[in-house]
């Protein structure tokens, strides 16, 4: 599946073209505006709006901040 | 259920959501209308705990009151108004597993007076590279229960499985980069039982009501990359593109961008853009004619549909910004839909706007 096919190429070349961040650097990241969703307690009825009027749903959620902080 | 079959067949992605780093617990309340006469009230509290160094658990409660006078209804579901109200728990658990890994579990139900529905999910989040990737994935069951709130032998099931990976890598000490791939297949009955189609004899023009049928299975794949990066001077941004594709023929675009702002220790602000375009499913047709196909449908979702999406949010600090005061939060959007092979009604404007709390728990 193409689609497939782009996403692997993408990780791929995700993970080739990054340097390793050290733990002391990644102050930015773990700010809450880093955070996704942002803002959990107001988007999870956001995010309902929309699934139950389209047709679609699926892979809205993102892993963690990479900050080590939990 | 009358306007929202789907409430939630994928709804469990919330096993995905941001882990907090402290005890904390919020309550909110979104209030949705559009000009199709439907208002939504939906409250919504939670509470998330953690147990010592490596158990965590949290709790969801929600609840949807919905009035409508659709067009919707009027046309193929019940003759007049109506009153419904959804009740939906999940409650989830965490355990680390060494320094880096942690295992979840998670439980959701939901219940209508015509409907009534399980989750059940297992997941995995793993730590790599000295932090710097992150890797998640998580499996979810599920069964529901289909009534009908007239014809009380009206009783049809189905069962959905997903599987969701996700994966984030820390590009630079500003840039987060998130893949996300996102499988499900669901069985058994996934037409309306309120929805008729209307079929057109081309020789005497005559029209009738048949019931919708649609095929008893569907396996959908989405994918999503999305780049988080910190602009400087409190300001980050927010962007992804979704692709989603099944074996209905139906496939949909979605682009959604945000920025947030910390102007001041007490505020933030964001602002969230989002358009979704969406081709029909391959047996769906604006008006069906004699012999009736094997499959019809009239559901607007699964036509030709376009979405623009704005909304703003606002957190405000109620204390000392040093202290981890409770946060207030303000959301209010506003949103166009086009269900372009929908005649009753082809554009709909709704808003959204929601009030929360998000306050820790002292130990």
């Amino acid at each position: 599946m193409p689609v497939m096919r782009a996403i692997g190429l993408i990780a791929v070349l995700t993970v080739a073209s990054c340097a390793r961040v050290e733990p002391h650097r990644r102050e930015t990241l773990a700010h809450p505006a880093m955070q996704q969703p942002a803002w959990p307690e107001v988007e999870a009825g956001e995010q309902h709006v929309f699934e139950v009027r389209e047709g679609s749903a699926g892979a809205t959620g993102a892993a963690g901040g990479g900050c080590g902080c939990d | 259920m009358r306007l929202s079959i789907p409430i939630i067949v994928l709804a469990i992605g919330g096993t995905a959501v941001a882990q907090p780093a402290q005890d904390q617990a919020s309550a909110s309340m979104q209030v949705y209308t559009d000009d199709d006469h439907v208002t939504v009230v939906t409250p919504s509290a939670s509470a998330d705990v953690t147990f010592g160094e490596r158990l965590a658990a949290d709790v969801v409660v929600t609840a949807d009151v919905i009035s409508a006078a659709s067009v919707d209804v009027i046309t193929a579901a019940s003759p007049e108004a109506f009153r419904d109200e959804r009740f939906e728990l999940g409650a989830g658990v965490r355990y680390r597993v060494g320094e880096t890994t942690w295992l979840r579990g998670r439980m959701l139900g939901s219940r209508e007076d015509d409907f009534a529905g399980v989750r059940a999910a297992l997941g995995m989040r793993v730590e790599l590279a000295e932090r710097n990737t992150t890797f998640e994935i998580d499996y979810t069951l599920g069964a529901d229960r289909i009534g009908h709130v007239v014809h009380d032998d009206f009783d049809r099931r189905r069962t959905s499985s997903r599987l969701a990976m996700t994966f984030t890598q820390v590009a630079d000490p500003q840039t987060l980069i998130d893949l996300t791939v996102d499988g499900s297949r669901v069985r058994g009955y996934q037409a309306s039982p309120y929805r008729g189609v209307l079929i057109v004899d081309a020789d005497s023009t005559e029209l009738m009501m048949v019931p919708e049928v649609t095929p008893e299975r569907r396996i959908g794949v989405a994918a999503l990359a999305r780049v988080r990066r910190a602009l400087g001077n409190g300001w980050f941004a927010h962007a992804d593109y979704r692709v989603y594709g099944d074996d209905w023929g139906l496939v949909s675009h979605t682009l959604r961008a945000r920025a947030i702002a910390t102007l001041r220790p007490r505020l933030t602000l964001g602002a969230h853009l989002r358009g979704y375009v969406q081709g029909p499913a391959d047996f769906h047709q604006r008006r069906y004619l004699l012999p009736a196909p094997e499959l019809r449908t009239a559901d607007r979702a699964l036509g030709r549909v376009r979405m623009l999406y704005g909304g703003a949010v606002a957190e405000v600090a109620l204390g000392d910004p040093l202290g981890d005061p409770p946060q207030l939060l303000l959301m209010a959007g506003v949103m166009r839909f086009w269900w372009l092979d929908h005649a009753p009604q082809e554009v709909r404007d709704a808003v959204v706007v929601t009030i929360g709390v998000r306050t820790p728990i002292p130990r």
